[in-house]
């Protein structure tokens, strides 16, 4: 419409007007509504014009510019297929004055992997997530709700078969990035760039009881669909191997007598590379496990920090333990059990097979006798003659006592001929005692760094080496960790009048729990092994509170279970470990299906670990299934024991003894045992002595007591009370 | 019997004292006198409170009320016979002092201490069942750290160790009994 165009209107309109008023015919009604209407045109006219009127609108070219670069990125998006630098673009996308943060949490490390969900209907189908946190809780094999609450699996393609996952559908760099050692061979590590995921869509699906596979999924089970039940998702964990790169050493301290002869040196590391690889991983369902191969392993390269614990076993205390028949005849099965479980894969088998297995193998070399002699076992062994009698005892026990044991005679006789081509000497127990206390104690490493730093196990790992331990933070860049278990690694230091200093205005912060405290707390004997050990040998029950607690509660149990007690205190609770393994025990005594799981309930007590004192679960590198056959507790005590023999007496010798061993080793301690024979509980005896000593000068320093505490140790059917003093 | 000074009374302080919890944790009657006409809380050094055990747990101690605190959580009777604020305010003793004074009891008193006063206190002295720290430290950190003091230690085992230690056990229950049960006017 032109601009004279409303006047015009606006002319006619007044004319009309005009004409209307004049006209002696027109209703009053139609007068009104014409009228109405003219009114309306007018204003719908007048608002025209003053429209027309407005300044022209000029054009933002930086807006248009921002629009179209907007444009040009969600273009560029689009067209690639792993959006993983998403968050470099998305500042460009915000609208000034704005500015789009990258993420709300930045991933902290510096390396990255992409998940990708193909087919994830009306979702995002790439997440960008920090490799290390991938390779714990999103590798091959795991289920997650971790995208939108829905079940999710990464896939690993067929494996039910060879219990080995081809990594073929997943991204990986084409280059290794590092070599580890697994069974002798040196395997090489990828780094995962994209791992591909799948929905899993029903919350129960059917699980394979033989090979733990879930059907509907990528797994490939090829087993009788009969065998299926009707699980919730399983449950797993990464079997991971850590290995050390690169370190750069900073300060170091020592620790106080007497845990400076368990750990002479602790250095700093500022900054430590290590390979981590994922070598595959352990499925939980219906009390079974499964161990999954990857082929290949995949991994990537941490920068962390870390702390390196010298150790330094002495050779004498291996000549030393294999001196203990109890302990080398456990360790003995723990070599086997490795032996075992290394060939398991290998010959088709799950690993939940391991233990008839490993329970026909001990039973056909007479190594489950109560008190068997161990050279005569190992003689057995290498004999080789105990293969047949060793495939008769498991196919019977397992068909016995396992719930569709369906393993082949032919596998498992391949699995024992491998085994049994296998050297066993005393040189192999001793690797084997040496390799058990050093995992040890790494795990009571662990243990203590987590009470100190407040940290949980999964924020640390751990490397085992011949001479040295290192516990390292779990993230990449490091999550401080081991820097403040460093920082509070020893309360040796002077006190310091400073810190007695009263200011009300300051708020009280409680004294830290120091590293050592926690580690020679751990380094005692455990709580539950001493009351499972004291009762079964039927001594009477030390007062303390807790260790009376659990004695009391094994003595409520004992009306319901009142043979299996019997028949531990009968066999001695040192011979419990390899009597607990499999069913040749119940096999033996002609036990029932229910019986049989209650004696091997029984004979479960702590000797070698149990979550009170070491046992880590799915954070031992070895994995929760199989760490029983890598750690002991009995032999970390008979080290605690060896290593301060000398300066250990009998609380009844002579002042001049104790004070000459304080004197040379600022240390002594006092210790008084009690036998069924003797009456009274000794502890006060010991204490009275104890008291003699407390406050006494020697040369510049005091004697002050230090601890205490109760034993019964594998070998002596005895309570042992033990006093410390110490010079400070 | 050990010659004790400000060098080594905190250890043998401590050391009665978390042998009482030891005692306690295995039911047996367990009790500290303690005695001394100053109280005030005071930091313990952790080497002091250093101590492994798998029967007992010595933990987040930080100060001797915090001791007295663990003593009681294991159901050790304490007995404290000490001066009353009110009757300090009478003294030249600063107000701040008296006042900790106050504080402290206070603060013993709410973990079920019993508390007895007695305006001629002057001897100083922690009885247990194991033995007897007595001499001219106060339960302060002047007396307990920065002073110079003297006193003897004599633990309660055979001979005329024993006797002395029954002789001042008596003593100390015959001072406890005479004194005034403590009050919030006190």
């Amino acid at each position: 419409m032109s601009k004279d165009r409303p006047t015009e209107l606006q002319e006619r309109l007044n004319r009309l007007k005009v004409q209307a008023r004049s006209d002696a015919n027109l209703p009053i009604e139609k007068f009104s509504k014409l009228f109405q209407a003219i009114q309306a045109l007018e204003n719908s006219a007048e608002n025209y014009s003053a429209s027309l009127g407005q300044p022209k609108a000029h054009v933002d070219m930086q807006a248009l510019e921002r629009r179209r670069r907007k444009l040009t990125v969600i273009e560029a998006i689009e067209g690639i297929r792993n959006p993983s630098y998403f968050d470099e673009f998305a500042a460009t996308l915000a609208e000034h004055p704005y500015a789009l943060p990258k993420a709300l949490f930045d991933p902290q490390g510096k390396e990255v992997v992409t998940i990708d969900f193909p087919n994830n209907l009306g979702k995002p189908q790439f997440y960008k997530e920090r490799t290390d946190l991938a390779l714990a809780i999103l590798y091959p094999g795991s289920f997650t709700y971790r995208y939108f609450g829905v079940p999710m699996k990464i896939e690993t393609g067929q494996w039910s078969q060879t219990f080995v996952a081809h990594l073929r559908m997943h991204t990986l760099n084409p280059n290794p990035i590092f070599k580890v050692e697994r069974n002798g061979r040196r395997l090489d590590v990828y780094k995962p760039m994209l791992l591909r995921g799948r929905q899993v869509e029903q919350g129960n699906p059917f699980i394979c009881m033989n090979c733990l596979s879930v059907a509907g999924l990528d797994e490939g089970c090829f087993h009788s669909p009969q065998i299926r039940r009707p699980l919730r998702l399983p449950s797993s964990s990464p079997v991971i191997q850590n290995q050390e790169l690169q370190r750069e050493k900073g300060e170091s301290v020592e620790l106080r007598p007497p845990l400076d002869s368990f750990i002479p040196k602790v250095t700093y590391l500022r900054s430590l590379k290590v390979g981590t690889a994922v070598l595959g991983f352990e499925r939980s369902a219906a009390n079974r496990v499964t161990i999954v191969d990857y082929d290949p392993p995949i991994g990537m390269i941490m920068e962390t920090r870390g702390i390196a614990f010298r150790i330094n076993i002495p050779s004498h205390f291996l000549d030393h333990a294999l001196q203990r028949p109890a302990i080398v005849r456990d360790a003995l099965t723990q070599v086997l059990a490795k032996w075992i479980s290394g060939l398991l894969s290998a010959n088709g088998m799950p690993s939940y097979h391991l233990e008839p297995i490993l329970s026909g193998l001990i039973h056909s070399i007479g190594l489950d006798r109560e008190n068997a002699d161990v050279e005569a076992v190992m003689k057995n062994f290498s004999n080789r003659h105990w293969i047949a009698d060793a495939l008769q005892m498991t196919m019977t026990e397992g068909s016995t006592y396992y719930e569709r044991f369906d393993v082949q005679q032919r596998r498992l006789h391949a699995l024992y001929d491998a085994v049994a081509r296998r050297p066993l000497d005393e040189s192999v127990v001793r690797n084997e005692l040496k390799a058990i206390l050093v995992h040890s104690l790494a795990h009571s490493l662990l243990i203590a760094g987590c009470v100190t730093s407040g940290c949980l196990p999964i924020d640390l790992e751990y490397l085992t080496g011949d001479e040295e331990i290192v516990l390292f933070d779990s993230a990449d860049g490091g999550n401080g960790s081991s820097e403040m278990i460093f920082e509070f690694c020893s309360s040796k230091g002077s006190f310091r009048i400073a810190e007695t200093e009263e200011d009300a205005g300051k708020e009280k912060i409680n004294r830290p729990k120091y590293f050592d405290e926690a580690f020679a707390e751990l380094l005692l004997p455990c709580q539950q092994g001493v009351a499972e050990k004291i009762f079964h040998r039927g001594l009477s029950a030390p007062g303390h509170e807790e260790i009376k607690r659990r004695y009391l509660a094994l003595e409520r149990q004992k009306e319901s279970y009142s043979n299996e007690y019997r028949y531990v205190s009968e066999i001695g609770v040192e011979n419990c470990f390899r009597s607990s393994i499999g069913y040749h025990v119940s096999l033996a005594r002609r036990l029932q299906g229910r019986e049989a799981d209650r004696l091997k309930e029984a004979l479960g007590i702590c000797l070698h670990g149990c979550p009170d004192c070491l046992v880590l679960g799915n954070k031992c590198n070895e994995g929760g299934f199989f760490e029983k056959y890598y750690v002991s507790k009995a032999i970390l005590d008979e080290y605690f024991r060896f290593l301060t023999n000398d300066v250990t007496v009998d609380h009844s010798v002579r002042d001049s003894v104790i004070e000459s061993i304080l004197r040379d080793k600022g240390v002594a301690i006092l210790t008084r045992r009690i036998t069924r024979e003797v009456a009274d509980k000794g502890e006060d005896k010991l204490l009275d002595r104890v008291f003699e000593f407390v406050g006494r000068r020697i040369d510049q320093k005091f004697v002050k007591f230090a601890g205490f505490w109760v034993d019964s140790p594998l070998e002596a059917d005895e309570i042992r009370h033990n006093a410390l003093l110490v010079l400070v | 019997m050990v010659h004790v000074t400000e060098e080594n009374v905190a250890i043998i302080d401590v050391d009665l004292l978390i042998h009482e919890c030891l005692r306690a944790s295995e039911g047996k009657k367990a009790f500290a006198y303690i005695i001394s006409p100053f109280i005030a809380d005071f930091p313990l050094s952790s080497t002091w409170l250093s101590f492994v055990s798998n029967v007992i747990d010595v933990s987040d101690i930080d100060s001797y009320v915090d001791l007295i605190g663990l003593l009681r959580h294991h159901g050790v009777n304490i007995k404290i016979a000490t001066r009353s604020p009110n009757d300090l305010a009478t003294t030249t003793i600063s107000r701040s002092f008296i006042e900790r004074q106050a504080r402290t009891l206070s603060q013993l008193a709410e973990i079920g201490c019993e508390i007895r006063t007695n305006a001629s206190l002057h001897a100083k002295a922690t009885i247990t069942t194991k033995g007897v720290l007595s001499g001219s430290f106060n339960l302060t950190q002047s007396g307990r750290i920065f002073n110079l003091e003297a006193g003897f230690y004599f633990p309660n085992t055979r001979g005329t160790e024993k006797k002395e230690y029954e002789e001042k056990l008596r003593w100390a229950g015959k001072i406890f009994s005479e004194s005034t049960p403590l009050t919030e006017s006190s």
